[in-house]
C-alpha cells in the first residue's frame, strides 16, 4: 500500500510539473530579414529567418527549419512571412519585397522569302516586331519597327534582325541559302583582288572620252580613243581588270535628264568596247550626271572647268589584272636625229 | 451664296477656255506653241478670285490673359501673309479699317465694317489666350457668324495656318495649302519645311549625294535619290521619323525620279534592265516592277503621275532627237508627244486637278532655263518666269493654284513658290535649296 501510494505521488509530482512545466515555458520567437526591400524583374532576394521555443516553422505557409536563408526571385512584390508555433503560442514576422516591373521586351520576327535563292537572284526579308523602336540588320541598315527589304546574297548568307525598344531588345534571324554558279564568268582568282601594278598601267593607259552638247554619239575621236582602250584592256595582264565606266554631263538641264544623259554616255561607250571583244561582265556603268560638272562656259575638253571637258565617260579600275612578270625592254634613249 | 460662287465660277472657267485657233510656229529659239494672253487670263482667273471680287478683313487678333506679345505678332503676319498667298480673295489694308484690332463678337459692329471705305465682305478677328486662339470669321453684310472656333496651340504658327485654311474652305471650299510642306535637297541632304520657308528640318542624313526628293501626294513618305551604294539608286523614308522605309534594289544600271502616285504605286526610271533609261511602276516598296516603254538607246526619263486620274503619266523623252514632253497610259499605251518646241524641255508636273502641265524649258545649247504651263486640253502654253537667272524643276502645290520651283536668281539655288500665273514670286528657303517636292 505504502509502495502505491509513492508511485501515485511521484506520478502526481510529475503531472504538477508538466503542467507547471506547460504553462511556464518560454513563448516561441521569430524574426525574418530579407536582403532587399526593392528589386527590379529578375533580381534576386535572400530572404532569413532565424525562432527560437518554435516547434513548427512555417515561411509562406511551408514548413521550415527553424533557422535558414532562401533565395527568390519573386516575378511581383511579395510578403515574406515567417511563423513559428509552440502549442497554441505563434510568432510572426514579415517583411515585404517591391518588385520593379519593366517595360516589356520587344519581340520580333524574320523570315527569307524564298529561302533558297540562285546567284544574281532576290530574297525578301520581313519583319515584324511589337514594342520596338527601330530594327537594325547588320550590312543592311536600321529600318522601322515592321517592313521589308531585297537582298541579292552572292553566298549563302544568315541576317540577323534587331528589334531594339525601351524594354530592350530581341534578335530573330533567317537564312538565305544561294545556290548555282556565280555570275562572273572570268576567272574570279584573277580579278578579285585589287592589283596595285596593274591599276597604274590602267590610269595611265586608258583615257576618258568626250562629247558634243545633249549627245552620246561617239566622236571620231572618242571612237580612236575607245580603239586605244580596247587595246590596252585586251592585252595580256589586263584581259582581266575589271571597271566602271562612269557618265558625265555638263550642268546645263535638270538632274534627272542628266542622270539619264549620262547613263546613256557611258553605255555608249561600253557598247563600243564589247564590240572591240571585251567581256560585258568586265564593265559596270554608272552615272553621275551633272553632279561632278564644273564648268561655267563651253570651253574645250583639254580646259577645265569648262562644260566640253564636263560632258564625258571616265573608266575606273576596279580590280584585278596581273603583275607582268618580264618587265617591258628598257626604253631606248630618244634618236635625235 | 455658295453655290452662287460657284456658279460663276464654272460660268468664268467656261468663258476662258474658249480658245483661238491655236497656231504651231516651230523655231528652235523661241517657244511658240499657242502661247496667250487668253491662257494667262485663264490661268489668273484661278487663281486670283475665282469667285468673284470679294473683300475680306483681318482685324489684328488682340492679346487676353496669359498670351505673349510675340505670339500674337507672329499670329497676325502669319495669317495675312497665309491669305494674301492663297490669292483668292482681296485683302483688305489694315489702314482703311475703324479699328485696328478686335477680339470678341461682342464688340463687333457689322456697320462700322461694311461702311466705305473698307466695305468688307467678310471680316477674321479674334484673340490669343493662354494655350489657346478664339477665332472668328464674319459674314459683315448678313451678320452671321461663319467660324467661331477655339484653337489649341502647340505651335502658334501651325494654328495660323489653320485658320488660315479654315477660312479658305468655309468661304470658297478650296483645300488650302497653308498647313503643306515642301521637301528639297541641299545636294547632301534631304529637309522639309512649311510651304513658306519656316520650320525646315533636316529629314534625311544622306551624306553621299541626295538629289530628287518626291513626296508622296499625303506626304508620309520621301523616294530620293541617294549615291550611298556607289551608283544612284531609290531610297525610301518615313516622313514622320525620317526611317528607312525598305525599297527594292537594283544592282546594275541608272534609276532615278522617283514618283508615288496617290493609290501608293511607285513610277520611276531606270536603265537596270537596258542601255538606257526606261520608265517603270511598281508597287510602294519597288517590287512587281512594270516597264512601261521600251526604246534601246533612248532617254525615257522623268515620270509624273497625273494626279488627278492615277492613270496616266507625263515624261520626258529624246525619241526625236532632242527632249520633249510626252504623256501615256499607266501601262505603257497611248502615248502622244504633247510639246512640240524643239529646245529642251524638261522636269514636267502633272497638277494635281489634271488639267495643267509645268515643265521646264530652254532653247537648245542655252545655259538657263524658265519654267513654263501647259494647258492639255488645248496644248496652249505660257512662260511662267522670265528674265531672272535660271529657274527649273517645278512642283505643284496640292491646291492646283500655285508651283515651288528652283532658281539660282539669288546666285545661289534657293526654292521658290509663285502663283500658276507667274504673279507672286517669293523666295521660300534662305540656306539653299534645289528640286522642291510640294505635298500636304
Amino acid at each position: 500500500m505504502k509502495e502505491v501510494l509513492k508511485k501515485l505521488m511521484i506520478l502526481g509530482a510529475v503531472v504538477v510539473w508538466a503542467i507547471v512545466a506547460s504553462a511556464c515555458a518560454k513563448p516561441p520567437k521569430a524574426q525574418l530579414t530579407v536582403s532587399k526591400n526593392q528589386i527590379k524583374q529578375g533580381e534576386s532576394v535572400s530572404v532569413e529567418w532565424k525562432t527560437q521555443n518554435a516547434k513548427e516553422i512555417l515561411l509562406n505557409g511551408k514548413k521550415v527549419g527553424s533557422n535558414g536563408t532562401e533565395v527568390y526571385t519573386p516575378t511581383d512584390s511579395t510578403t515574406y512571412e515567417i511563423v513559428g508555433r509552440s502549442g497554441k503560442k505563434e510568432a510572426k514576422d514579415s517583411k515585404s519585397v517591391q518588385v520593379e516591373v519593366l517595360p516589356a521586351g520587344p519581340t520580333i520576327t524574320l523570315t527569307a522569302d524564298p529561302g533558297a535563292i540562285s546567284v544574281g537572284a532576290q530574297s525578301t526579308l520581313r519583319w515584324s516586331s511589337q514594342r520596338a523602336e527601330r530594327v537594325e540588320i547588320p550590312g543592311l541598315g536600321t529600318f522601322g519597327p515592321s517592313g521589308e527589304t531585297k537582298v541579292s546574297p552572292t553566298q549563302s548568307s544568315t541576317y540577323t534582325a534587331t528589334a531594339k525598344g525601351p524594354g530592350g531588345e530581341a534578335s530573330a534571324s533567317a537564312r538565305v541559302t544561294v545556290t548555282g554558279d556565280p555570275p562572273i564568268k572570268i576567272d574570279p582568282t584573277r580579278t578579285d583582288v585589287v592589283n596595285s601594278a596593274a591599276e597604274a598601267r590602267f590610269k595611265t593607259s586608258v583615257r576618258s572620252i568626250f562629247f558634243d552638247f545633249d549627245k552620246s554619239d561617239l566622236r571620231d575621236d572618242a571612237k580612236s580613243t575607245l580603239d586605244k582602250n580596247a587595246q590596252f584592256l585586251t592585252s595580256n595582264g589586263n584581259n582581266t581588270i575589271v571597271f566602271n565606266i562612269e557618265g558625265n554631263c555638263d550642268p546645263r538641264g535638270s538632274e534627272e535628264y542628266n542622270l539619264a544623259l549620262g547613263d546613256k554616255r557611258a553605255n555608249s561607250a561600253k557598247t563600243y568596247l564589247v564590240g572591240k571583244g571585251i567581256d560585258p561582265s568586265r564593265m559596270d556603268v554608272i552615272s553621275n550626271g551633272k553632279r561632278n560638272s564644273k564648268g561655267k562656259s563651253e570651253g574645250d575638253p583639254t580646259i577645265i572647268p569648262s562644260w566640253a571637258n564636263d560632258r564625258r565617260a571616265d573608266f575606273i579600275y576596279v580590280r584585278g589584272g596581273e603583275t607582268l612578270r618580264t618587265q617591258p625592254p628598257p626604253t631606248t634613249p630618244a634618236d635625235n636625229k | 451664296m455658295k453655290q452662287k460662287l460657284i456658279f460663276l465660277f464654272v460660268l468664268a472657267l467656261l468663258f476662258s477656255s474658249i480658245a483661238p485657233p491655236i497656231k504651231y510656229a516651230h523655231q528652235d529659239g523661241q517657244p511658240s506653241q499657242a502661247t496667250g494672253q487668253n491662257l494667262k487670263d485663264k490661268l489668273t482667273g484661278i487663281v486670283v478670285n475665282p469667285g468673284g471680287v470679294q473683300r475680306l478683313g483681318t482685324a489684328d487678333f488682340l492679346s487676353g490673359l496669359g498670351a505673349t506679345p510675340s505670339d500674337v505678332a507672329t499670329f497676325n503676319e502669319v495669317l495675312l501673309n497665309d491669305l494674301k498667298f492663297a490669292g483668292v480673295i482681296d485683302i483688305v489694308g489694315k489702314s482703311l479699317y475703324p479699328k485696328k484690332g478686335l477680339s470678341t463678337p461682342a464688340e463687333f459692329k457689322p456697320e462700322e465694317w461694311a461702311a466705305d471705305p473698307v466695305k468688307l465682305d467678310y471680316l477674321a478677328f479674334g484673340r490669343l489666350v493662354e494655350g489657346q486662339v478664339e477665332a472668328h470669321l464674319y459674314d459683315v453684310k448678313t451678320k452671321d457668324g461663319l467660324i467661331s472656333k477655339t484653337y489649341r496651340v502647340d505651335s502658334i504658327r501651325k494654328v495660323a495656318h489653320q485658320f488660315a485654311d479654315d477660312i479658305l474652305k468655309k468661304l470658297f471650299n478650296i483645300d488650302g495649302i497653308a498647313s503643306s510642306k515642301i521637301a528639297f535637297t541641299d545636294g547632301k541632304n534631304i529637309s522639309i519645311m512649311d510651304y513658306d520657308g519656316f520650320g525646315q528640318r533636316t529629314l534625311v542624313r544622306d551624306g553621299s549625294y541626295a538629289i530628287l526628293p518626291s513626296l508622296s501626294p499625303d506626304g508620309s513618305r520621301l523616294a530620293y535619290i541617294s549615291y550611298k551604294t556607289g551608283r544612284p539608286t531609290i531610297e525610301v523614308h518615313s516622313t514622320s521619323d525620317g526611317l528607312p522605309l525598305g525599297f527594292a534594289s537594283f544592282p546594275r544600271g541608272t534609276t532615278s525620279s522617283p514618283q508615288y502616285s496617290s493609290d501608293g504605286r511607285i513610277a520611276f526610271a531606270s536603265s537596270k534592265d537596258s542601255d538606257a533609261m526606261e520608265i517603270y511602276v511598281a508597287n510602294s516598296d519597288g517590287n512587281r516592277a512594270r516597264r512601261l516603254t521600251n526604246n534601246s538607246g533612248t532617254i525615257d526619263t522623268s515620270p509624273r503621275w497625273n494626279p488627278k486620274t492615277g492613270k496616266q503619266l507625263a515624261f520626258i523623252s529624246d525619241r526625236t532627237g532632242v527632249p520633249q514632253v510626252y504623256i501615256m497610259d499607266d501601262d505603257g499605251t497611248n502615248v502622244q508627244r504633247v510639246l512640240n518646241e524643239g529646245g529642251q524641255a524638261d522636269s514636267p508636273a502633272w497638277s494635281p486637278d489634271g488639267q495643267f502641265i509645268a515643265y521646264t524649258w530652254r532653247p537648245s545649247g542655252a545655259g538657263s532655263s524658265d519654267v513654263y504651263i501647259m494647258d492639255i486640253a488645248t496644248r496652249q502654253i505660257l512662260q511662267l518666269t522670265r528674265g531672272n537667272g535660271s529657274n527649273e524643276a517645278p512642283s505643284w502645290a496640292p491646291d492646283s493654284r500655285h508651283i515651288a520651283f528652283q532658281s539660282n536668281r539669288t546666285g545661289r539655288w534657293e526654292v521658290w513658290i509663285m502663283n500658276i500665273d507667274g504673279s507672286s514670286e517669293i523666295q521660300v528657303s534662305k540656306g539653299g535649296g534645289r528640286s522642291p517636292s510640294w505635298a500636304r
